[in-house]
């Protein structure tokens, strides 16, 4: 069997990454594989994951997108991750030769096969977008060396290419919901999009993601909003905020900045994968009370377009920012000051929810 | 007396410098994001009048013309007002000039938005920068084509 270091030194086909994908597919054939039918952005994906350790780490973040048993229906695409050492490969490659390339701090993003394949290459990982297909191989060195910002984010930026591919838009922010109707919660990093969302979580309303969502315009101009996955991190020192759920985290280990937690392992039944998007929330971490006052559509403009390193996405299209236009004209925005009490958080965002219902 | 500059503002007609530039209209102010530069603008109501003006060929005589009818402002105070507003658009580079403008006419001249005149203002939001973390585009790939 071909390994994907092979692969990738193979200039004659697809620059190698034609190759990898199927390495993997071949590899994952070779240990235990777990699968799971999913809905992601809107799309029926089938997920397997080959690798005990590795599924640990990623079965949950995705399990809420559960689809039910449809024998009938078969998945538009496939993403695969690969436990590459229990497989029996070797190390991947720290960088690759690409027709367009483009590097940051420890990542490279570059394509190939005449722009067929995208690839993202990190410290331990790979993870190849055919996108003639829509199709994922996500292969990472080995499950225990995972980071939490991996486990998180399993997918980490190459997720607004699928849902790109998906006719979805990700969006770096959080959605909470309540009855399926939902508020979109915007703004640069450490204004209160995690707060808020898990605060909503531990109080009664349904959890769709604190940092990374998606959106689809329906054809009645309505905005859908999607989870993507089912986990949340907040610096090590906020965990305090919510004393219940203390045990629940997992610290971080050198070279993490963050905690994370699994939203589904302490409230499955919150969690949800679609919503319809009735308002926009931008939050302000204050020592008040919680206070919603109605913004303008630009605030709400401005709010959307935050990025930050973690989530840096590439140039958007003119097709996005008029999307995210709509979005904003559409919908009604507030700006919220956040409660030091976590029930009255979800309180005024549930109250928020009925406002915009009736 | 208008310098060199304003009148050239004043004569030309423009266009969205696409595809650095793309703006939208938001519950009547515009946004204007330049993607090569990662900087991001607002425009108010007058602004973003004088804006859908520029958009829709009229240069800047006849926009100040079509600002005096509708708000009924000093004549002298609005042609300065959109020679500096133009030239602004310029300099940040959101517009750049047509060789040959279409013809224009009253018709087709956008709707301005009613109430007082107040001199336009373009709002830069530099603090934005940091925030803007964009990337350059990827290049474009169609699984039709597979090109």
């Amino acid at each position: 069997m071909r390994h994907w270091h092979e692969a990738t030194s193979d200039a004659r086909a697809d620059g190698g990454f034609g190759a990898i994908m199927d390495a993997a597919a071949i590899a994952s054939q070779r240990i235990a594989t777990h699968r799971l039918d999913i809905r992601l952005a809107g799309e029926r994906v089938e997920l397997v994951v080959a690798g005990d350790d590795l599924a640990a780490h990623v079965m949950p973040v995705f399990a809420h997108l559960a689809e039910p048993d449809s024998p009938n229906v078969t998945a538009e695409r496939t993403v695969t991750f690969l436990d590459a050492r229990a497989a029996g490969g070797a190390a991947l490659p720290a960088s690759t030769d690409g027709e367009w390339v483009l590097q940051g701090d420890g990542w490279q993003v570059s394509t190939h096969g005449n722009g067929r394949y995208l690839s993202e290459v990190r410290d331990g990982s790979l993870i190849c977008l055919d996108r003639a297909t829509g199709s994922v191989a996500a292969l990472f060195e080995a499950a225990e060396g995972l980071s939490l910002a991996d486990r998180a984010r399993p997918l980490q930026r190459m997720m607004s290419q699928i849902c790109l591919s998906c006719g979805a838009q990700n969006i770096h922010g959080g959605l909470v919901a309540r009855d399926g109707v939902g508020a979109l919660i915007v703004g640069g990093s450490g204004r209160g999009k995690t707060t808020t969302s898990i605060d909503c979580l531990l109080n009664g309303l349904d959890f769709l993601g604190d940092d990374s969502v998606a959106i689809r315009e329906t054809e009645h101009g309505s905005f859908s909003g999607y989870s993507l996955y089912g986990s949340t991190r907040v610096h090590p020192h906020q965990v305090a905020r919510w004393p219940e759920i203390l045990d629940d985290w997992r610290m971080p280990a050198p070279g993490d900045d963050k905690a994370l937690l699994l939203p589904g392992t302490i409230a499955a039944g919150r969690m949800a994968r679609q919503c319809e998007i009735r308002a926009i929330l931008v939050p302000r971490i204050t020592d008040g009370v919680f206070r919603a006052i109605m913004t303008s559509p630009r605030a709400s403009f401005s709010a959307l377009v935050h990025d930050s390193e973690e989530t840096r996405r590439f140039q958007m299209s003119p097709a996005e920012f008029h999307r995210f236009a709509r979005l904003t004209r559409e919908t009604p925005c507030f700006l919220c000051d956040l409660d030091a009490e976590p029930a009255a958080v979800a309180a005024g965002v549930a109250d928020i929810l009925r406002e915009v219902t009736t | 007396m208008q310098s060199i500059e304003s009148e050239g503002a004043m004569a030309g007609s423009f266009r969205l410098n696409e595809p650095a530039v793309i703006a939208d209209d938001i519950d009547g102010e515009i946004v204007i994001m330049n993607l090569e530069r990662g900087s991001y603008y607002g425009l108010d109501a007058v602004g973003a009048d004088v804006w859908r003006m520029m958009m829709s060929g009229d240069n800047g005589a006849q926009i100040a013309d079509r600002i005096v009818a509708h708000f009924g402002a000093d004549a002298d105070h609005v042609r300065a007002d959109i020679a500096t507003l133009i030239a602004k658009t310029l300099e940040h580079g959101l517009v750049v000039p047509v060789e040959s403008p279409a013809p224009n006419s009253t018709d087709t001249a956008p709707e301005m938005t009613a109430g007082q005149y107040n001199a336009p203002e373009l709002t830069v939001y530099s603090d934005m920068k940091d925030l803007l973390a964009f990337d350059p585009p990827l290049p474009a790939y169609d699984p039709v084509s597979g090109k």
